[in-house]
């Protein structure tokens, strides 16, 4: 009986002690038992008899927690990373309750770590192709143009963070060379999953880890439905243009990808303005002119060759072909031989009319109408052989082409009616060699160009005038480069020796022809020394040259070694981080680069030409500084900069023109020239309302002496512009755009001037839209007014509109409509020098073409 | 891309290499000697816990994600959170220097282990105050409070992440719903990022969309211990929470205009006027 009686009372007991833990708080402080300092970040649970988690609550900055004490409660437990847990009777705590941890000896329990080791990851970004496609995106190099980073310019030249990239593979092989434009502007966008740039790539693997390369290389990834298949596509395309001319538009492409094989061919032809001349251009890398030779510049120049401002397919009368058959083999794990074949012809029709108002001690007008018909063909061919192993890069590239051109203009000069005709016939062979060989402590590296350069030019005036000129040109340049520390910092040293040899004979056929022979040796040694601190850095290089001349026609005893410095300095300098400040100056000396002819010739029908005999020289300076500043929490860059250029020159050309000839003499003397330059930014977005406006300010004046019909006058002349741009997209079927560019042009008075100040205005619109999945809309709105005279204005407007539409994943149908309005002439007055010219060019009228495009 | 060609910049020009354009054959020991890195350092961290961190850059498309590692570092008075490999480069880049060891084997080092993680931070444990630094086109820093997590505790559901067997709890911050598994045993109230309040350590958490990924894959008493630090370079820009914020949802709506900020680097060409680079933006606090 006893028993049951203290059962039932420690039951009512424990009954009544769980009936007293109610919900209640306690709160208190929690030290350390050691230090007596605060615990920060203790857990403080309260569990359950199941020890599930009822409330919890940690300690703060001065180790004070404060926790409820709920129904149910069985215990609070107290812990904390290295200290020993403690447990309370939930029933037992008073309201405040401070608890000292006695730190722990024991070792944390660890959990084994499974970082991944770190893995062999180049500095790739990759970007997915379909992300920056857009409906109207045709070829990669329309999504090229988009991804941050890359810029594509108008040659087609591919550019990362301003500087041409090193190298552009396809699947990781280098198919063409710097040529790549046939890859660009062929390979179907649909066909790249991706593009890849692998930032500061060393390609040479002998350079790896030894001469990193600010440059990047640009690879193309392909989806794996157009791996190891031919694909391709062809297009199709007719319509009517100018003078009810028939239009048409063809193309060809077919690549095929594979593991040991690469091949790309590619053939375009049409006839609606579209020059296909920049299909196969040769790149050149800017950073890399070592690696590169320039051709002589021509010395016959058919006359009126126009150049206006409206672009090519407004007045261009062409055919064009363009054709290139491109192959790589691998060999072995490094090596490999690639063939690159191009071919790139054209025949242009133009018609244009010049007046022009030679002022001077006399007058002079001379007015052209010009109807000229222009062809040329271009055989492109390189071997390329490229051995790229850890220890050993080996390239030889074996090049060479060929190339025809013919003008022949009927002219009506003047009084005087006349057929003019100039050929000429280039052909060149050039070899590169490139070999570095890492030792493995240090690494060695010979580089060598040597080319041979032939051609011929034919000049054939009805009016008597002709000149043959025969140029045959051999040049080597080999470099070798390397480094040491001075100072703490790096000191680059490089040495050049460039040997150049022109043989030149001109021949007018009324004297007896004139051969000359002259060449130069040049030795250069290159320092450049490189500070950079906190904020910014400096580089100062300083470049000696000694050039040993041989000149036929001068006299003996001349002066033939010339020693002279080029000294430059460059200092980058960031004031915060919204504001940097660049400053550069820079002083040269340098022989002007022209082939020197041994007699005078006649240049054009009328140019007569006397040349100076001797080299000329011209030492320069220049100084530039801009300050850039950019927020891009309220989304406002403003960029301002300043560019001054002074030159003197020991000769300067003199033109007399008569009523039969312009003669150019030149003459031994002292000139100066100026070039300022100013340019004003300011770029402000509003991302919200999805419209950004840029605004610009530009001011360039030059300062030269022109000496002209028997006067001699320094001209200053000046161009001012502002340019404005909106873009508007705040939905998503529909994007909006209109540039506006504002010119004025002056020369500053002289004595007798008759040049007047001239304006120009410029605006493009442009609408995008999708309206349908398969469907888009492009209407472009051109406008140019242009002043001709004081206060007359003349105004072109242009309106373009086309349409595709995509009847199936391989078929897709197109129409363009060019010039609706039916522009047909082109008009524009402006100043040079003491001339102004009047220029007059038919355009290609209103024109139509329907388009069938297949994907192979 | 952005991220690579910052921590690309800021090493190259930490170890101070030749800028000439083209490749100039160099010889090992002939470069400039490293300099020690620009920091703060808070406090010393002899508890380090590893977790392996992906996430969408682009919410529309989850076929897409990035992968790194990153580390919290547990102080006596701070913690600090940040990518791993940047603390590996950070510590690297010291150690050669103040060993003036030979420069052209920290490039291989950085060319090898590429950040992936692009916020670094520390909390003063006493105070709750924050200081966040996050690389985007530019490098923001601003200061807050350690934010205030509600909880809940879900009873029954139990999982095994690295052995440790977990408790789940769930909360709704900053725009977004968070799972997470956390441990008793380690009983720190702590996890990646600013995530805090959890009776025990977090040992894995994402958020219900699968935008983000955490999950400790080590821990570590090392006794030496790990600098908690922030870095303290001129070109961070010092700002609020909300411009900051501001800014970097600016530079991914525009990127062209986020690149063409940046002289010296990138000069855009006519033929972008007409486009606008839009980058996917998914931030991890979306208020």
């Amino acid at each position: 009986m006893t028993r049951y009686i203290l059962i039932i009372f420690f039951s009512f007991l424990v009954t009544t002690i769980h009936a007293q833990v109610a919900t209640r708080t306690v709160s208190g402080k929690i030290t350390d038992s050691e230090t007596h300092e605060a615990v920060i970040g203790a857990t403080c649970k309260v569990v359950n008899a199941q020890g599930k988690i009822l409330t919890y609550a940690t300690t703060d900055g001065t180790g004070n927690y404060k926790l409820r004490i709920t129904d149910g409660a069985l215990r609070m437990i107290v812990s904390a990373m290295g200290y020993t847990e403690q447990s309370f009777e939930a029933s037992a705590i008073k309201e405040h309750k401070n608890i000292s941890l006695r730190p722990e000896t024991y070792s944390l329990k660890e959990v084994p770590v499974t970082v991944n080791p770190i893995e062999i990851n180049k500095d790739t970004i990759k970007y997915n192709v379909s992300a920056f496609k857009t409906r109207n995106d045709k070829y990669i190099e329309d999504v090229l143009r988009k991804m941050p980073g890359i810029e594509v310019n108008s040659s087609g030249q591919i550019l990362y963070k301003g500087e041409s990239i090193n190298q552009f593979n396809i699947e990781g092989q280098n198919l063409l060379g710097n040529r790549y434009n046939q890859a660009t502007r062929n390979l179907p966008v649909d066909a790249v999953a991706q593009v890849q740039i692998v930032e500061n790539d060393q390609p040479i693997r002998a350079l790896k880890k030894r001469a990193p390369s600010k440059k990047a290389t640009l690879n193309i990834k392909l989806k794996s439905s157009y791996k190891l298949r031919p694909f391709g596509e062809t297009i199709f395309g007719g319509g009517k243009g100018y003078d009810k001319h028939t239009l048409w538009q063809n193309k060809l492409t077919l690549i095929n990808i594979g593991r040991k094989q690469q091949m790309l061919l590619n053939a375009s032809m049409n006839n609606n303005g579209m020059s296909l001349s920049k299909n196969n251009t040769a790149h050149i890398n800017s950073g890399d002119l070592e690696n590169f030779m320039f051709n002589p510049f021509n010395l016959l120049y058919a006359s009126s060759a126009v150049l206006p401002p409206v672009s090519e397919p407004r007045y261009l009368r062409n055919k064009d072909i363009a054709a290139g058959l491109n192959h790589l083999f691998r060999l072995g794990k490094y090596g490999s031989f690639r063939t690159n074949i191009t071919y790139y012809g054209n025949s242009v029709r133009s018609l244009d009319s010049t007046s022009n108002q030679i002022d001077g001690a006399y007058s002079f007008n001379l007015c052209e109408a010009n109807r000229r018909k222009v062809s040329e063909h271009t055989l492109n061919t390189e071997l390329h052989y490229e051995l790229n192993a850890p220890k050993v890069y080996l390239i030889n590239e074996l090049s060479g082409n060929i190339s025809r051109s013919t003008n022949r203009g009927e002219l009506q000069s003047n009084a005087q009616t006349l057929i003019e005709r100039v050929d000429r016939h280039p052909h060149m062979l050039q070899n590169k060699l490139s070999l570095i060989v890492n030792s493995g402590v240090r690494t060695y590296g010979i580089n060598s160009i040597t080319r041979y350069f032939k051609r011929n030019e034919w000049l054939d005036a009805s009016i008597g005038h002709k000149t043959n000129i025969d140029l045959a040109r051999f040049a080597t340049r080999n470099t070798v480069n390397t480094g040491f520390i001075f100072l703490g910092k790096a000191l680059d040293l490089s040495y050049t020796i460039f040997y150049q040899h022109d043989k030149i004979t001109v021949d007018t056929l009324q004297i007896t022809p004139r051969c000359t022979i002259n060449s130069q040796l040049k030795n250069q040694l290159n320092l450049s020394y490189n500070i950079n601190y906190r904020r910014g850095q400096i580089l100062i290089a300083l470049p000696t040259e000694i050039l040993n001349l041989h000149i036929d026609t001068r006299p003996q005893g001349s002066q033939n070694t010339y020693f002279f410095l080029s000294p430059s300095l460059n200092i980058t300098h960031r004031l915060s981080p919204f504001l940097n400040f660049t400053l550069s100056g820079k002083l040269s000396k340098s022989t002007d680069n022209y082939v020197l002819a041994p007699q005078t010739y006649y240049r054009s029908y009328r140019t007569r030409f006397t040349p100076l005999g001797d080299i000329g020289w011209t030492r320069a300076s220049s100084l530039a500084s801009s300050v850039y500043y950019a927020n891009l929490i309220n989304m406002l860059t403003v960029g301002f900069t300043g560019v001054m250029t002074w030159s003197k020159s020991d000769h300067y050309e003199q033109f007399a023109y008569t009523e039969r000839t312009t003669e150019i003499l030149q003459i031994w003397k002292d000139n100066t020239s100026k070039i300022i330059y100013l340019s004003l930014l300011v770029d402000k977005s509003f991302p919200r309302a999805d419209l950004q406006i840029k605004s610009g300010l530009n001011f360039n004046r030059r300062e030269m002496l022109i000496a002209q019909n028997a006067r001699l006058q320094t001209i200053k002349s000046n161009i001012a512009t502002a340019t404005l741009f909106f873009r508007y997209d705040h939905l998503k079927w529909i994007t909006l755009s209109h540039d506006l560019t504002f010119n004025l042009s002056w020369q500053d008075h002289y004595l007798g001037s008759r040049s007047q100040p001239l304006t120009s205005f410029y605006q493009i619109l442009t609408l995008n839209s999708a309206p349908l999945s398969k469907m888009n809309l492009t209407l472009q709105a051109e406008q140019n007014t242009l002043e001709i005279e004081n206060n007359r204005f003349r105004t072109n407007i242009f309106i373009d509109a086309a349409v595709q539409y995509a009847v199936s994943r391989r078929l897709e149908l197109g129409l363009q409509l060019h010039n609706l309005l039916d522009r047909r002439i082109y008009e524009e007055v402006s100043f040079f020098g003491m001339t102004r010219r009047a220029l007059q060019l038919p355009l290609r009228g209103r024109e139509m073409m329907l388009l069938v495009k297949l994907k192979l | 891309m952005k991220k690579l060609l910052f921590v690309l910049l800021i090493s190259l020009m930490a170890i101070q290499l030749n800028s000439q354009n083209k490749p100039t054959i160099i010889s090992p020991g002939t470069i400039p000697g490293l300099t020690l890195i620009e920091r703060d350092v808070k406090d010393t961290a002899f508890i380090t816990v590893f977790y392996k961190f992906a996430f969408v850059p682009d919410s529309t498309n989850h076929g897409r994600k990035n992968e790194g590692q990153t580390i919290l570092l547990m102080g006596d008075k701070w913690l600090g959170f940040m990518d791993w490999n940047t603390f590996q480069i950070d510590s690297i880049n010291d150690d050669f220097a103040i060993k003036k060891k030979n420069p052209w084997n920290l490039v291989g080092i950085i060319g090898n282990c590429s950040p992936a993680y692009w916020t670094s931070l520390v909390i003063n444990k006493q105070t709750k105050d924050c200081i966040i630094q996050i690389q985007n086109f530019s490098k923001y820093q601003y200061s807050q409070q350690l934010p205030h997590m509600d909880w809940q505790l879900l009873e029954g559901d139990k999982k095994e992440v690295c052995g440790v067997i977990c408790d789940k709890a769930i909360c709704h911050w900053s725009g977004r719903d968070w799972e997470a598994w956390y441990s008793t045993t380690y009983p720190a109230p702590y996890g990646p990022y600013l995530f805090n309040g959890l009776p025990g350590l977090i040992f894995a958490l994402k958020d219900t969309k699968n935008n983000f990924f955490f999950k400790l894959n080590g821990l570590d008493d090392s006794p030496w211990g790990r600098p908690i630090y922030i870095r303290t370079d001129d070109e961070i820009i010092k700002t609020t929470r909300e411009k900051a914020r501001v800014g970097i949802e600016n530079e991914q709506g525009d990127a062209t205009s986020a690149l063409s900020g940046h002289p010296g680097i990138i000069d855009l060409p006519k033929e972008l006027k007409g486009k606008k680079i839009r980058l996917p933006y998914n931030p991890i606090e979306k208020e």
